[in-house]
């Protein structure tokens, strides 16, 4: 049997999914036939069969995520190439030509990976992930490699790090870990959605303030949602501190001058949250069109990779919906959240009597880490006075 | 008021993308031989580029930028130019470096991530390829000055993306080359996108060629999917360069019909109906329906012309596939006269891993 194990398909991958198999098991099929459509962090891509020969085995099902140097598909063992190259396990798919590979034996022990060997014993890791372990205080010895031939990723390192005893146990996923049998793996918008949620939640402190926004006023025209864009803009310049990233880590913040608002939406495939680049410097209309050209993405899931990155706040209009008041998740390294909820009619005392008024109920949920509860209090003063203006 | 100086520019174009003659062929082009030699030039280019990106997707090559549809920029201006010549390429000039002499295992050790595939055994002294962005400009005003300077009658060629031409090391390259009036040809291959960013947004000017203006130089602008265009316009441009009449920049208007480079997916950012027109006016075809016309072309020419290529391309790769690898010092060896201590140390890391 040779195998054809995933190789690098852009620069410096580590994974790929499966998006479909364009031949089955059994099939015969010839050298640089296309034989499975990948999707890749950047791109989606034909794969062509290295081999000419019969395929014995799948390694996968679309949907699937497959690590760069993993088996992609077998072939029977009479398969030829007419470059007369064999891959071995040893120099999996990112390197071309030989790469000398020590033949000590790793032995799989109770509490982790230990080299058989106490000397001439050698672990495999790029100087980028040597200096991350040595930052950490992790033993490269101690790491269970996963990477390509054997070789210690920056994902072992982490890994390794945070299940040592003294830290946190992470809540966030890694990469290692199969699905178990009957459950269905997120991928794509889903699991970047798992991921950053469980990194928000295991480190950011978030308090919410709500209250309501009279605007009656609002004429039948308004564009609501510019409306809403203009009173964040106005409370970022109000409160700049809410319009920042905190680095966690060093506890500190970098204020940001331009306003990238990113905008929950919710499309079929998951949630986005595409981002409206320095809304402070557009026009109305410009904040219309981007609008607009969001709907469209959302439909058919095709944002480009530059507009989902970038945010210095955050909107979630889910108020279209239901709802009238809720504390929606900071996505570190932004520190503040506003929600919109439900328009709807009230009563209202309007001088001493009773009156019917349009009503916005509006959230903000802030990392209290660097913002204080006053700040919030400011923040959600100003841009209530924006929109009853 | 008055005007006090006016420029314009021209575009050049002998066989237009139904393949018919437009203007009187130039000299070289009435010789059949002539034109099938670039088309095999072509074909070979293309050939090689299409089983580099299927390489690279099963592992065997590293990120790989291919030439598809802009050809006839790069080897026009490998044929146009001499032996004697120095070329500075960029990454997508695979084609000139194969009319220069350079070899496909060479070219495909290079992009496999083998740096002796830049030490080319036929053109000598041209230069590796340039992979930051407009940076072989000034190296070819280097070169360029030095043939100036030891009163050798040669040339320095270079190309680039239309893209580069917003580096500022463009802009000081053609101040410099107008200045000394340095015998260099800088070769535009406007091929409409800089990765992701199309011409529109690239720049405000109507033309690149137009550029050369603000260096004090001729610009002018040819029809890049026309071989013969390309070959006789930037070939006029190389011999004024050899006989002391100052540089040329030469925009050759063509259009990227594959990804940037094997890490990108241009199906995210293009429109397919652009696309489709674009690869109606690609190179070969004219070229082809030309010469089928005048009876020195016919499928089963061409049906052996590839077989040909395919065996060669092939036997490339053999010789690519089999190259012995580097010691692994060599990453160490060849940057320090003397290897500080501490790199010393690694060495002795690196050699006591490899034999232990």
């Amino acid at each position: 049997m040779k195998i054809f194990y995933l190789p690098d398909l852009g620069e410096g991958l580590h994974e790929a999914e499966i998006r479909e198999w364009l031949v089955k098991e059994g099939d015969q099929v010839t050298e640089d036939q296309p034989i499975v459509s990948m999707e890749t962090a950047k791109a989606l891509l034909d794969v062509p069969s290295p081999f000419t020969g019969t395929i014995e085995k799948l390694h996968g099902n679309p949907g699937d995520l497959v690590k760069t140097g993993a088996p992609l598909v077998s072939f029977n063992a009479d398969a030829q190439s007419s470059h007369h190259v064999e891959q071995h396990r040893k120099d999996a798919g990112t390197v071309v030509g030989n790469i000398q590979v020590g033949d000590t034996v790793i032995n799989e022990s109770a509490t982790g990976i230990k080299p058989a060997a106490a000397s001439g014993a050698r672990v495999k890791a790029s100087p980028a992930v040597r200096k991350m372990a040595s930052e950490l205080g992790v033993d490269l010895n101690t790491v269970t490699p996963t990477g390509p031939g054997e070789s210690i990723t920056a994902a072992d390192v982490n890994a390794a790090a945070t299940s040592k005893p003294s830290s946190i146990q992470p809540t966030t996923a890694t990469n290692d870990v199969a699905a178990p049998e009957g459950y269905t793996a997120l991928h794509g918008v889903t699991r970047s959605m798992a991921i950053n949620m469980a990194l928000a939640h295991q480190t950011v402190a978030p308090v919410t303030l709500v209250d309501d926004a009279d605007i009656q006023h609002f004429g039948p025209n308004e564009d609501i949602s510019v409306r809403i864009m203009r009173a964040v803009q106005h409370a970022c310049e109000q409160v700049p501190k809410l319009n920042s990233h905190f680095h966690g880590k060093s506890l500190s913040y970098k204020q940001i001058k331009e306003i990238n608002l990113a905008i929950a939406v919710d499309t079929e495939a998951g949630l986005y949250a595409p981002v409206i680049k320095d809304i402070g410097n557009k026009t109305d209309l410009e904040l219309r069109e981007k609008i607009n050209e969001f709907k469209v993405h959302a439909k058919k899931q095709d944002f480009p990779p530059a507009d989902l990155s970038g945010a210095t706040i955050s909107l979630s209009n889910f108020g279209v919906f239901v709802g009238r008041y809720a504390s929606p998740i900071i996505v570190p390294p932004t520190v503040a959240i506003i929600g919109i909820g439900k328009l709807r009619e009230t009563v209202v005392a309007e001088n001493g009597v009773p009156a019917v008024h349009k009503i916005m109920p509006v959230s903000i949920t802030v990392d209290h880490r660097l913002i204080t509860g006053g700040e919030a209090a400011r923040f959600l003063a100003a841009l209530i006075n924006s929109l009853q203006q | 008021m008055k005007t006090i100086a006016e420029f314009s520019i021209q575009f050049h174009q002998y066989l237009n993308e139904e393949g018919q003659i437009v203007q009187a062929l130039p000299a070289f082009a009435n010789d059949h031989a002539h034109l099938i030699r670039l088309y095999t030039s072509m074909q070979r280019t293309r050939l090689l580029d299409a089983k580099a990106v299927i390489m690279q997707r099963t592992g065997k090559m590293g990120t790989y930028p291919s030439s598809l549809g802009q050809e006839a920029v790069a080897t026009g201006l490998g044929d146009a130019m001499k032996p004697e010549d120095v070329f500075c390429p960029y990454y997508r000039d695979q084609g000139a470096m194969l009319e220069r002499g350079v070899t496909l295992t060479e070219i495909l050790s290079y992009w496999g991530g083998d740096e002796r595939g830049a030490d080319f055994q036929v053109p000598r002294e041209d230069f590796p390829v340039s992979v930051p962005i407009a940076t072989q400009c000034l190296h070819a005003c280097g070169v360029a000055y030095a043939f100036k300077y030891r009163k050798q009658p040669r040339v320095a060629v270079t190309s680039l993306g239309e893209g580069g031409t917003s580096e500022g090391a463009f802009y000081e390259a053609i101040n410099l080359a107008g200045m000394w009036n340095l015998p260099v040809v800088f070769v535009i291959n406007n091929n409409q996108w800089a990765i992701s960013v199309p011409r529109n947004i690239q720049t405000h000017a109507q033309t690149i060629a137009q550029k050369a203006i603000a260096g004090g130089i001729e610009g002018v602008q040819v029809d890049g999917n026309d071989v013969i265009a390309v070959r006789e316009i930037v070939g006029r441009a190389v011999e004024k360069a050899r006989s002391g009449n100052g540089p040329t920049v030469v925009e050759a208007v063509t259009y990227r019909l594959s990804d940037h480079t094997t890490a990108d997916d241009a199906k995210r950012y293009w429109n397919e109906e652009v696309v489709k027109t674009a690869f109606a006016k690609e190179p070969l075809i004219r070229l082809r329906r030309y010469l089928t016309e005048q009876g020195a072309w016919n499928d089963e020419k061409e049906k052996q012309l590839i077989d040909q290529l395919s065996q060669e391309l092939d036997q490339a790769i053999k010789d690519y596939a089999n190259k012995a690898s580097q010691p692994a010092e060599n990453i160490m060896d060849f940057t320090f006269k003397e290897l500080p201590e501490a790199l010393l140390h690694q060495r002795e890391i690196l050699l006591g891993e490899n034999h232990g």
